[in-house]
């Protein structure tokens, strides 16, 4: 990979739109030369990232915003999940398996990425009251 | 009393948040089902809140002490399932003669 090219898109956080952004990045990454793998893994990291914000970060008041901005820069895949709420308890039992995986997905994986750097944190660019997940990866695949 | 037949339960497409309650709804025991394929040859794409439902689901025949079997087709789900350390958790096959060996003599495996 080389050059730089971005992706960025917002909707409101209903369940439809998980799909929706997730559909979009995979077309985004499907001109990216990196193993179907690697492309799987992504996909599925921001795809927890994208249902955490629908289940967890809006009241019953109604969807608040989402956006994803993905970027390419040189070797690397850069996607960032934002929204504006605040962690809303949906089900003990769902929470709980939506953390577990959250908690596998910073162990050691078969493939380059640094899932030990995602992390969650306040993003200067947008107003208060947001998170970010912010998942960068290497984009080498074993 | 238990049935001798076997229930399957197929599923294909997206297993997503936005078919959460169609999921759900699919994934249901009588309590008197030999065992159950799960047939999710033809899913393309699983997130957590299909394990939730699996786990829920898994929780729900543990007492009735019915074998499951899950036939997955995407690697995309293989791998949620084991980065998720859920792989001990479920009987999982590539294909369906697999499972439904297992099934025939949970106790042989």
């Amino acid at each position: 990979m080389t050059g730089s090219s971005e992706l960025r898109l917002h909707c409101l956080a209903h369940p439809a739109a998980a799909k929706s952004l997730r559909h979009a990045l995979a077309t985004f990454l499907a001109v990216i030369d990196i193993d179907s793998a690697l492309t799987d893994d992504v996909l599925t990291a921001v795809g927890e990232a994208l249902v955490n914000v629908v289940e967890h970060a809006y009241s019953s008041d109604g969807p608040g915003e989402l956006e994803l901005f993905a970027r390419i820069e040189d070797d690397a895949i850069l996607v960032d999940v934002y929204d504006r709420g605040t962690f809303i308890e949906r089900d003990g039992r769902r929470a709980g398996a939506a953390s577990a995986w959250a908690s596998s997905a910073r162990s050691p994986a078969p493939y380059r990425w640094t899932p030990k750097a995602a992390r969650t944190s306040t993003c200067s660019s947008m107003p208060r009251e947001k998170t970010t997940t912010h998942l960068p990866h290497n984009g080498v695949g074993s | 009393m238990r049935s001798d037949s076997l229930s399957v339960i197929r599923l294909d497409g997206e297993l997503e948040i936005s078919r959460r309650d169609e999921i759900a709804k699919a994934l249901h025991l009588d309590g008197s089902e030999r065992g159950v394929l799960l047939d999710f040859s033809d899913v393309t794409y699983a997130d957590s809140t299909s394990l939730a439902e699996l786990l829920r689901f898994r929780a729900e025949a543990e007492p009735h002490r019915i074998p499951i079997a899950i036939v997955i087709g995407s690697k995309q789900f293989a791998r949620l399932i084991q980065y998720a350390g859920l792989s001990a958790a479920f009987k999982i096959f590539d294909d369906r003669g697999a499972a439904l060996r297992y099934l025939s003599d949970p106790q042989a495996t």
